[in-house]
């Protein structure tokens, strides 16, 4: 896993390099070989958007952005922070997100957490975890966002440089994330597998 | 955070990026595992939705690049540039003082060259003009006429000839001399067209010598003199002008 998380964030650096370098057709095929599309896609359906139109939005990312500003990046090193970043900003920016920058406090989350669960009876474990990521998805935006880097193997470092708060504050956010889904979780525990 | 704090969250981030980690609470363990197990099944069953291969994306995206690449290609540079405001202003600002700084540098500054000639002695105005040509000019007119004909060697010995057989009487007519220069007789001489009397009125006038310093009617006199073809009355006035003493 620690070799697929460096090499996420070399392929990156390749391909922005092949964008930089006017090599816009190269770059394309890595972008497609490496899987991108298909991540990028995920990452914005997960965060409401339907197929088509997170389809239109990363053509949109690769033609002004990955395309157009890639010389912009300060540290090539961190070219994956760099598109997770401004893609993030383009989701917010195109006023698609269903909700916006919620946050629920600790103790909204455990009340949450069982109120729209479908509570079928002979749901597995697995079952139950992914609706309530769902349900968590859906009442904290900010928090799972947050999950899903550090589920993609983000560092704290490129963590913090995504959501552009200091490294105890990142780490400190990271906490809460942990805290905040507990209480989702804690009923698919007393599921039997 | 404290420090059993920091442990917890470490381990929970490794656990979520399939880094084994060791001493961990087993129900942490298992809460983290489930998290990432339906995490990863949510991502696939998304992306089973996308297609494998969609040509029609990476079509699109070409099209596009090239569109951009035709439109970037048919800007002129001129365009381009003035595109960042910035830079332009930035560039034409720069520019004016570069040309500002050089006129206030160069003003007023002459070469060794013209400052050598520059003349400030009054020419003699008794003499005749073949006698100040002679005089004045160098080997060439010395040896050849006025139109380029060779007037043999014995045009060397006419101002000798002169010099032997003729008593030269200096008269001062007052318009020869630094100290002697009158206007009225240098007025005089200078309507008949005498272009030293013409150079020693503008010398006057640019010195100050017996009328008042004004390099207007020096540059003008000058102007006079070297129509007449007075080499001297032009390098001075071209003097007057680089030293900015006229516009």
């Amino acid at each position: 896993m620690r070799k697929e998380k460096q090499s996420k964030r070399h392929q990156a650096i390749e391909i922005i390099q092949l964008f930089r370098g006017g090599r816009s057709d190269e770059a394309l095929v890595l972008f497609e070989k490496y899987g991108f599309r298909k991540e990028f896609i995920c990452f914005a359906v997960t965060r409401g958007i339907d197929y088509e139109d997170a389809s239109d939005l990363v053509q949109k990312f690769i033609i002004d952005k990955l395309y157009m500003k890639s010389d912009s990046i300060e540290h090539i090193e961190y070219a994956r922070t760099w598109m997770y970043m401004v893609f993030r900003n383009m989701i917010n920016d195109q006023g698609r997100l269903l909700i916006k920058n919620r946050e629920v406090s600790l103790d909204e989350a455990k009340d949450q957490s069982y109120e729209e669960a479908s509570g079928e009876k002979n749901q597995t474990r697995s079952d139950c975890v992914q609706e309530q990521l769902k349900i968590f998805r859906d009442k904290d935006q900010k928090h799972a966002e947050v999950m899903d880097y550090i589920m993609k193997g983000f560092d704290v470092e490129e963590v913090r440089l995504t959501i552009g708060r200091s490294y105890g504050a990142t780490r400190q956010f990271m906490s809460q994330c942990r805290k905040k889904f507990k209480p989702f979780l804690e009923r698919c525990l007393e599921i039997d597998e | 955070m404290k420090n059993k704090d920091q442990k917890i969250l470490q381990n929970w981030i490794d656990t979520l990026q399939g880094i084994s980690v060791r001493g961990m609470d087993s129900k942490s363990r298992l809460e983290a595992r489930l998290l990432k197990k339906a995490w990863l099944e949510e991502s696939k069953k998304i992306e089973n939705k996308i297609p494998d291969q969609d040509p029609a994306f990476y079509q699109n995206i070409k099209e596009a690049l090239k569109k951009k690449k035709d439109k970037t290609a048919s800007k002129n540079l001129w365009t381009s540039f003035f595109e960042n405001k910035f830079k332009a202003f930035l560039v034409v600002i720069l520019g004016t003082g570069v040309v500002y700084a050089s006129k206030k540098t160069y003003d007023g500054l002459v070469s060794v060259a013209e400052e050598l000639n520059h003349v400030v002695l009054a020419k003699d105005t008794t003499k005749t003009k073949a006698e100040n040509e002679i005089e004045e000019n160098g080997f060439w007119d010395e040896h050849f006429d006025r139109h380029g004909g060779f007037t043999g060697f014995w045009s060397r010995y006419i101002p000798k000839i002169n010099e032997g057989n003729i008593p030269i009487v200096e008269v001062d007519n007052f318009c020869s001399h630094n100290a002697t220069l009158n206007l009225n007789a240098c007025l005089e001489l200078a309507n008949q067209y005498n272009s030293n009397a013409r150079f020693n009125l503008g010398l006057m006038y640019e010195l100050g010598l017996n009328v008042d310093q004004n390099y207007l009617q020096a540059y003008e006199w000058y102007k006079k003199s070297s129509a007449l073809g007075n080499e001297d009355a032009r390098s001075n006035m071209e003097y007057l002008i680089k030293k900015g003493l006229v516009y």
